[in-house]
This record gives structure tokens, sequence and C-alpha cells, in this order.
């Protein structure tokens, strides 16, 4: 329960983590922008029939991340978060892109230009797995955070992996053309 | 030589003829380092093709794979290869075509780049590849690396070029099968249950491609789709049924072949690929046997040749109806054998007549029966449906499905007498799982109960004992269908929609919801959570309610529990088709009503609470008894203390315990001690008696709300009892709880002691088991919210330092820097919040000359943000970050912030951006695998200003070289900054 609905504790004083213990919450509101704007594009120039803003799936995962009560409610709240985040990748992400940006990499150019689009395909599978509840998301994860000693997908390490993937995807989009 | 004047030989070769040059000559030069020889394939032309070619420069492509497990583009001269191939197609496709692949000789780089390049050939050009890709099985070989984005690329220019023959071939490249044994395993990163061999086939539009080739292609078009999908319908299940020889697949449970189509750019995963399979099956048949003008002979042999070698499956029994439905005339002999055969299965009459394509066929074929036929279909449906009353609202549609003129009115007669049900005219068939309801189960009230809903309480209350106990609902659900089920739940389903409609009254007669013996439990819950569902929700005026009904429910509840326990060992249970609450989960849901009744402040409150305190307390005394959860479970579970406590009835009255101190507050405003003596006497006697981690956790959750009402107490009584040195699981229990609350500084200095033990503990010392916030994690974070926000710096802090813990460590400096630097507005919130930077200043200069771990120190990365402006001495910040970066290595473990204040930190410091970047990039293009930075224009723009600086000028020609050797096309980009 909320400290705040005590009388007495909401005069104390009291320092609260305000969920910065994990990154994800901490994602900045110009790197959420960014994302917002450029997957909202896609889902309206794609015809996706989308019923929901990418902002507010960012900003529900931030508030799952802060919220105990939420986490406890639903043990399986980093797999249905999981499914949510991969909506913004969904469907035919890549091509899309090089549909509706200039600026956007394209994958044959460059072994760099190839490492962007891989990186994207790693967060999907790994986020398609944790969602569908594959024995592969483990594996994935190790992919994704280039770390062979993961041996949990935690908290720690799925905060690290969603503040990364988005982070991605604002980097994608502010690719610049060389 | 310096890498640049490396770059400037290369220029200068390759303005010569190659005719006129030495191979030695090339080779020595390009095989000086790995980015000479790139920078020359990136740089040298088309008109060089045929001499590196016939000079072996590009032989490198004809090698296997040394690594099958990872595709990475390494191989310079296959760029070369991509680069030039629009403007040499001819060329370079007689060198794909020189290059042979097999299983056991391939490479997935080389097979990848090939792929890219067909997809910018011309068509005339890619023609000539597609049937080596068939041939040598590409797609196989490369596995989970396919995409699909060049496979699309090659349809649509083939399409467009009306190559139909090449997109045949194209399409049979593609639509390779995985084998059994690949299909059961997930093995090669292929999903699981994913007949293809991509994960993308949706991406190719292979299907869509397929069926628009011109109609002299269309048999084989119809060939290569229905031996794709004969492929994919063999890897079904095994037999099941006594009706069909291979088990259905799940992939088309919910096809209806008469409103199937294809829709490849409505893409979610592969079983949008198989249904998008069986779509252009149809399409193609559609086109070939359905064709408006064919002849008998020809639609025979057409279905003969593709249609009859399928497996024998029930997804394509229903593609077979819908074949036959095309033209009824043609096919009324297979129609009249298919429409009897539903009677061939006693025991599984759906295989061959469930779902929508067996009605849709009656509906467009039944008229081509002859009058005798008819009759006796009709008769043998309804014996053969009516007998079973399992299979009578089944046989009612198939029933309904026949045009309602070839039915006699003896035989409507006849079926409402047997059915009981009339025909429906405005029947529709409908997959047997309708993807949309897939799962869904709707519980039901029996038919006609609408009235007695508006009945008198007392007379409702009886129906629960009566006619709507649990079982005899069962028996009136007659029609047992399977999503609409007529059960205890479909009532208290309507119960909890009821009661906010006459909710006083309800409540006047809560006490009518609870007798032990004649009542079932689920209806006692449902009641509650009626109830609690209505004051949380608020759905009516509360204000004014009488609540003294509701009072003695819980007396009742408790005075029985008092003199027979009730039996704990449920929480619920399964009942044939519905989930019943049992008495624990009771006692949840009257805590939880409680909670709600008793929260709040004193001026919203909808309770008088000073009218119901005793009896509340009395209650809550009560429940806080009840044996949920046991210590057997506590041990048992899999869970973390925090949810295995709020799903138990215990844990459940425990924070209503809380809610009601909170309210109960009002009562000592003026005393300096805020909490009763009656209060106090059961949280002791609770914590007393409490053995399981799950209660424990809330104790030391809950800790402010009673240490700040009477400090010399929990003091002097509680701590030692919530933190006894008994069992290690219980304290950590109650640790773990206190860690996950708010910290509060007076807390923070009264258990001084526990947190100093708590450093001491190693983690090896921690008990096994799942905790609901990391012990280290909790810990670093309470350490370092003190440290940042409280004013007197506590010894802890030395303490905490003083013994090496990488993961605690970590977690301290990395919170610190998301809290207070890495964040949107730092330097408001700093102000705000009072914390102390410059503690934080000194903290990272401590901690550069005193931390030895490069781990630990890499956790900086959140520090090194001069755009948040958290600090004001800017140029401290960027002398931390390089010294930072000096003892790392260059390594950190979060360089967003840091990258992004790149402007900032040049114009604060331009020779310290020199050296972190100098530190940062190499470390980058060092680290194994994770290396990876995206040089864009923003970081050019960095290097520009300082080679323009005469500080930073040398030190940055001097670095870009460098990094051309250790990045080489990655940072080729950085060379226009020397301009």
């Amino acid at each position: 329960m909320d400290d705040r609905l005590d009388p007495i504790l909401s005069e104390q004083k009291s320092v609260l983590t305000k969920g910065f213990e994990y990154s994800f919450v901490g994602i900045s509101k110009s790197s959420i922008d960014v994302v917002d704007t450029c997957v909202s594009l896609i889902w309206v120039m794609g015809n996706k029939g989308k019923v929901i803003k990418p902002r507010d799936i960012i900003e529900n995962i931030q508030h799952t991340f802060m919220s105990e009560e939420i986490k406890s409610q639903d043990r399986f709240w980093k797999e249905h978060s999981a499914g949510s985040l991969r909506e913004l990748v969904d469907n035919h992400f890549e091509t899309d892109c090089t549909r509706f940006f200039k600026t956007t990499p394209i994958r044959s150019t460059s072994e760099e230009d190839r490492e962007i689009w891989e990186k994207n395909r790693n967060f999907k599978d790994f986020l398609n797995d944790l969602a569908h509840f594959q024995v592969g998301a483990l594996d994935k994860a190790k992919i994704v955070v280039n770390d062979d000693s993961v041996s949990e997908i935690d908290e720690k390490v799925f905060d690290k992996i969603c503040t990364n993937f988005i982070l991605h995807l604002e980097k994608l989009f502010k690719f610049k053309n060389r | 030589m310096y890498q640049l004047d490396l770059h400037k030989k290369i220029d200068d070769l390759l303005k010569l003829n190659p005719a006129t040059i030495s191979v030695d000559s090339v080779d020595t030069l390009i095989n000086t380092n790995t980015d000479a020889r790139r920078y020359f394939f990136d740089q040298v032309d088309e008109n060089w093709l045929n001499w590196l070619w016939e000079n072996k420069f590009l032989d490198v492509i004809k090698e296997k794979s040394k690594d099958l497990t990872r595709l990475s583009y390494q191989t310079t001269e296959l760029d070369y290869l991509v680069k030039i191939a629009v403007k040499k197609p001819k060329e370079v496709v007689d060198i794909i075509l020189a290059v042979p692949f097999s299983k056991d000789h391939f490479n997935l780089e080389v097979i990848d780049r090939f792929s890219w390049i067909c997809g910018i050939l011309p068509p005339n050009e890619l023609a000539r590849v597609v049937p080596k890709m068939r041939d040598e099985e590409w797609i196989k070989l490369m596995g989970p690396f396919n995409r699909g984005f060049e496979y699309e690329k090659m349809f649509e220019n083939l399409l467009k070029a009306k190559e139909y023959g090449a997109v045949i071939t194209l399409a049979e490249a593609v639509l390779f099968i995985r084998t059994e044994e690949e299909f059961r395993s997930s093995g090669k990163g292929v999903t699981t249950d994913n007949p293809f061999y991509t994960n993308n086939l949706g991406q190719t539009n292979v299907f869509t491609t397929l069926v628009s080739v011109s109609e002299e292609y269309y048999e084989r078009a119809l060939s290569v789709l229905t031996n794709t999908l004969g492929k994919v319908i063999k890897l079904g299940n095994p037999k099941d049924n006594d009706v069909f020889s291979i088990g259905e697949m799940f992939h088309l449970f919910d096809v209806d072949f008469f409103d199937l189509k294809l829709e490849e750019n409505k893409y979610y995963s592969y079983r949008d690929d198989v249904r998008n399979l069986a779509a252009a099956v149809k399409i193609m048949c559609e086109k070939t046997i359905g064709k408006e003008s064919i002849n008998l002979d020809e639609a025979k042999r057409l279905f003969n040749e593709y249609i009859t070698p399928l497996p024998d499956s029930r997804s394509i029994w229903r593609l077979k109806l819908f074949i036959w439905s095309l033209h009824p005339e043609i096919f009324k002999e297979e129609l009249k054998n298919a429409f009897f055969r539903a009677f061939e299965s006693e025991n599984h009459p759906w295989q061959i007549a469930g779902g929508a394509e067996y009605e849709h066929t009656l509906k467009k074929g039944f008229s081509r029966l002859s009058d005798e036929d008819q009759r006796s279909y009709i008769n043998k449906c309804i014996e053969f449906f009516g007998k079973n009353e399992r299979f009578q609202a089944f046989g009612i549609d198939i029933l309904s499905s026949v045009p309602g003129n070839l039915i006699t009115s003896e035989e409507k007669i006849k079926i409402k007498k047997v059915f009981k049900n009339d025909l429906n005219p405005g029947h529709v068939p409908e997959p047997s799982i309708k993807s949309q309801f897939a799962g869904a189960v709707i519980p039901q009230v029996p038919p006609g109960s609408e009235e007695e809903w508006k009945k008198p309480i007392p007379e409702i209350a009886e129906f629960f004992r009566t006619k709507w106990t649990p079982e005899s609902l069962q028996s009136l659900d007659t029609k047992k269908d399977f999503l609409h089920p007529i059960n205890a739940e479909g009532i208290s389903g309507k119960m909890r929609s009821e009661i906010p409609k006459r909710f006083q009254e309800y409540i006047e007669n809560a006490s009518l919801f609870f007798e032990r013996e004649k009542l079932d439990s689920h209806y006692t819950y449902s009641f509650l959570r009626g109830v609690e569902d209505v004051i949380k929700e608020k759905k009516t005026e509360l204000s004014k309610t009488n609540w003294d009904g509701l009072f003695e429910l819980f007396k009742n509840i408790v005075i029985s529990g008092n003199n027979s326990p009730f039996d704990p060992t449920y929480k619920g249970r399964e009942s044939f088709d519905a989930w019943l609450a049992g008495w624990s989960s009771v006692h949840s849901a009257m805590a939880d009503a409680l909670n709600e009744l008793t929260s709040g402040s004193e001026e919203s409150s909808i309770l008088d609470f000073n009218k119901y305190r005793n009896q509340t307390l009395e209650i809550i005394k009560y429940l806080l008894t009840h044996p949920d959860p046991t210590p057997e479970e506590d041990t048992k579970s899999d869970n973390d203390p925090f949810s295995r406590a709020i799903n138990t009835a215990r844990g459940r009255a425990f924070e209503t315990f809380v809610s009601f101190v909170y309210r109960d507050s009002a009562n000592f405003k003026e005393d300096k001690i805020k909490i009763s003596k009656d209060v106090k006497e059961i949280y002791e006697n609770t914590l007393d008696n409490e053995e399981t981690t799950a209660i424990r956790f809330l104790f030391g959750h809950y800790i402010p709300t009673f240490f700040f009402r009477d400090r010399d107490w929990f003091k002097n009584t509680i701590s030692s009892k919530i933190f006894s040195e008994g069992k290690k699981d219980i304290f950590l229990a109650a640790w773990e709880g206190y860690l996950t609350a708010n910290l509060y500084e007076d807390l923070f200095i009264l258990l001084n002691d526990l947190y100093e033990k708590a450093i001491d503990l190693d983690e090896s010392e921690y008990t096994k088991r799942k905790y609901f916030k990391d012990l280290d994690t909790v810990l670093a974070t309470h350490i370092a919210l003190a440290f940042t926000h409280f004013e007197n710096k506590s010894d802890l802090f030395d303490k905490f330092w003083e013994k090496e813990n990488i993961k605690r460590q970590k977690e301290f400096i990395s919170f610190v820097g998301r809290t207070c630097v890495s964040r949107d507005n730092a330097d408001l919130v700093i102000k705000a919040e009072k914390i102390q930077i410059d503690r934080l200043k000194e903290f990272w200069d401590w901690a550069i000359e005193n931390v030895k771990n490069k781990e630990i120190l890499s956790e900086f990365g959140f520090w090194m943000n001069l755009k948040s402006k958290a600090f004001s001495d800017e140029k401290w910040v960027a002398q931390n970050t390089r010294k930072t970066l000096e003892k790392t290595g260059g390594e950190i473990d979060w360089n967003y912030g840091l990258m992004e204040s790149l402007p900032e930190f040049l114009k604060v410091d331009p020779e310290e951006t020199l050296k972190i970047l100098d530190l940062h990039l190499k470390n980058l293009n060092t680290k194994e695998g994770g290396g990876w930075i995206r040089v864009d224009e923003d970081l050019l723009g960095i290097f520009k200003d300082l080679y323009r600086n005469p500080v930073t000028k040398e030190g940055a020609y001097n670095l870009i070289n460098e990094l051309l050797i250790l990045g080489s096309q990655r940072f080729w980009i950085l060379k226009n900054a020397l301009e």
C-alpha cells in the first residue's frame, strides 16, 4: 500500500526510488518522443490499424516497472510487457522503415548497417520468444546483452534489454544519412 | 606508414589501367592490413571485375563458412560484387553461377550476399540464377538466417517483367518444408511449429505473386502450392481420431475455406504463412477447377491430379468440400458421398461435419441430390444427431444449413419433436474455433431466469441453496455448449452485476449469503467480491449506506470459524466446467471487502469508522489467525514472499490491518503515541505466532507504519522480534520486506546495526529461494538514497565501500547516476530534493582514486552526462570522465549520455574530449563482439571541430589514423573531418 495514504507517514521525511532502480523508467521524454512519432508514422502510413499509441506502450511498461503491486499481481508481467514492446517492431518493420524514412540504414550497404538491423532483429526475437514463453528467450537475451553468463531473465536483465531496445529505436530513427 | 597515406597509395593505384599492373604489386599493397584490403575493394570500380576474377582476387567467395552459427559481413570482396551488380549484372551472374554450393560446402555470408544481389538484378539475369537457388536449396542452407526482403524484391521484379516461369521456379526455391525431425525440434533457430525454413515467409510475398501468374502458368502454380500444402499437412500430429489418418495441425483450425482470404500484408507469425498458403491453394483452385467454362473431364483430371493425392486430414477434407461446391453439378456424386459421410463415425461426427465448410457445402450443393437421397439424408440426420443429447445442438445447425425449401413440413415437425428446437434459417456456418473467440468461455445463467433476479433478496438467496446450487445448474445445462456453459460462475457473475442495482437491499440481507452447511462457499465469496467491486469502483452512492448487515455476515463467519475452523487446504476447486471458490478464498474476500471499507481518509470515508471500529478489529484479529498460508506451503512455494503473501487470506488480512491502523490514527491526533493497546496486542500476537516468510515479509515492509506511531514500543519490543536471530530465512524475509519499502531517515539511523549486518552478509549466505527484489540491489539502493538525500552522512556508507562487493557497488554507482544525473530535468530535481551534489562529486573523485575494480568503475557511465546539467563544474566532469575511462580502459556500461553530451564536452574542454574519444572509441573497437558505435554526422562534426582546433589537430589526425586500422570502414567517414 502507498505510504501516502497513511496520515502519519505522509508527515515523515522519506525518500523514494521513484522507479529509478530501473533504467527503463529513466528513459528521457525526448527519446520517447522520437520513437513515438516515428513508429506512429509507420503505423499510419502502413495502415496497420493499431488502436494504441507507441508512447502509451512505453509509458505503460514504465508504470509496470515502478508498480510493485502490478508486478506481484501478474507474475508474467515481463512476458506481457515483452509482447507489448514487440508491437513497436511488428510486421514488416524493416521494410516499412526503408519505405517511409529516407534516413534509416539499408541492410545491404555495409556491415555497419547490417549490424543495426541485426540488432533490431535480435531484440525482436528476444521479445517474441519471451512473450511466447519460449525457452529460447534466454539464449536471445545473452545475444542482446552480449553476455553469455546471463542465467536468468530477471528484472535487471529485462530492464537493460528493454531500455537498450528503445534507445536502439531512437538511434535508428535519428540515423543520419551519410 | 600512416593508414591515411596507404589510402592515398590505393587511390593512385586505382587510377591506372589494370592491364598494366602486376598482380604481385596489388597483392602486396592490399594485404598490408585489413583496412587496406577493405579500402581497395570499396574504391575499385566495375572495370576491374574481370581482372580481379581472373587473377583470383575474388576466390575467397568459394571458401566454405568456418562458423555456421553466425552470419556477419566480413568479406569485402562480396561488398564489391554487391556494389557493381547493377552495372555489370551479366558478369556478376556468371560469377554466381560459377560458385557451387552443397550441404557440405557452402558459405552463409556468400549465399546471403548473392541473395541480395539477386534482389537487384534485372529480371532476365535473375531468371538465370533461380534454378540454381532451387536446386542447391539455398533457403534450406541459410536456415534461420533467411530474411525475406531479397525474395520480396525478386518476386516483384520477375512479376513486373512477366517472367512467370521464373516466378514459379523461385517459389519452388522458397517453399521448402522442414523435415518432421526439424519441425519437432526448435533447432537451427527456426521457431518450433514453423513448417517453413524462414520465420519471415510473409515478407517474401510468395503467395500473392504465385496467384498472379498468367493463365498458362495456373496449373504449375497449383501444382507447387498443393504440393507444398501436402507436405505441411503431413507434419501434423499423429492420428487422433477414427476418421482421418493424420491428426489436425492447429494452424488451420480456425480457417473457413469459403471466406479465407490471402493477406500477406497482415502478417504476424508463421501461422499466417500456413493460412496464406491455404488461401493461395483456394485461389488457384478457383482459377483452375472452379473456372466457369471448365468441362467435367478437365475438372476431374485437375482434382485427381492435384487434390486427390493430398494427405488424408481434416483440413484437406474441408478444402475438398470447398472445391466440390465450386461445381456442384460436376461433383454431385462426390457431394452426395460427402454429405452421407457425416454418419460414418459414431464418436467423432464433427471430424466430417464440423467446421463451416460442411454447412456451406450443404447450402450450395444439397439441391443436387435426388429427392430420394434428400429424404434419406434428413431422416438419417434426425436419427443420428437426435439420439445423442451431446450431438443435438450440432445436429440442428447442420439441418439449418439445408435449404429450408428442401425440407418437408413432416420433417420439420419431426425435427422439432426430436430436437425440441426449431430450425434456424438465419444460421451462419462458423469454423470449429473462431480465432477471436478461441478459448473464451462465457458462463451463463439458466435461460428464463431473468425474472428471478427481480424478486426480494431472501428469495434469491434461497435459490442459491436450491435450484442454483452448482450441482443443480449442471443438470439445467442441457445444451452443453463448451463456450457458454450454464454453471455457478454464470450465476455468480450475474449476482455481481445485480448487487449495485439494489446495493442497500443486498447489504441488509448480507447475512443470508453465509450458511456453512447449506450455501456453497462460492456464493459467499461471490457476494463479498460483488460488495467489494461496488465500493472500489464507486458503482453507487455509498455515503448513506447502513453496513450493519455486512458486519452481521462477517460476525457469523467469525463465530462459525471460531467454533469449528474452516478447511484451509483449498482455496478453490474445479467443478466440471467451473472454478468454485473455497473457504480460504472467502476469507481473502472478507479481508478485501473490509479493506475497501476502512481505506480512505477520515473525510472521504464511507464508513462510520468509530461505530464499527471494535467489530472491524475483532474480524481482523480473527482473519490474522487464518491458517492460509501455512509454513508447509511457504517452504514449497516457488514464488517470492510478497507475491505469496498478497494471495493468501492472512496476507490480505495483514494489509487490511495496516489500512485499519491508518484510519485509527485519527483517534490519536493529539497523542504522542498514535496506536492503541488492542492494536499493538494483535500485532504482537500475530508476530509471535508467525512462521512464514510471506507474512514476515509484510511485517518488515510495513515497519514504518508502526514505528512512527510508537517509536519506543517498536524500538524496545518489536524490532528484535521482527529481526530475531532465529531462522535465517525468516530474518531475511523481514529484511527484504523492509528494504523494499520507502526509506525513512529515523529508521535508517535506528536500524544501523542491521544495515551493518547486511553489509557483512555475503550473497552465498542468502537462503536459496525466490526473492521479491534482489537483496543486494535493494540494500545498495537504500544506502545510495541515504547518501544522496540525507544531510548527515552515515558511517554505513564507508562500511559499504570498505568491503568489496561488485554487484552492490555497481548498483550503488549506477543507481545514483540514474536518479541524480542521467534523468530529465536533473538540475531541477537536485534542487527540489536537496540532493547532496557536493557529496556526489567528492565520491566520484574518491572512487577514481580508490576503487580498483574496472567493472565497478564502468558504472559511472550514467554520471558522464553534461546535457542533464546535474553538475555545474563541467570541466571537472570532463576530467573525471577521462580519468574514469583511463581506469576502465575506455569501458563504460552506459555510453548513451556520454555520446549525446559530446558537443557539450567539446565546448568545455576539447583536449579532454579528444582523450575521452580516444579511450572510448578505441575500446569499442577492441571489445570482443560487443563494440558497436554508429559513426554519424554528429560524431563527424565533433572530429571536424577537433581537427580545426590547433591544440587538438594533430591528436585528431592520429586518432582517425588509429581508428581506420581498428574499425576500418565504419570510421572512413571521419576522413571527411580532415578536408
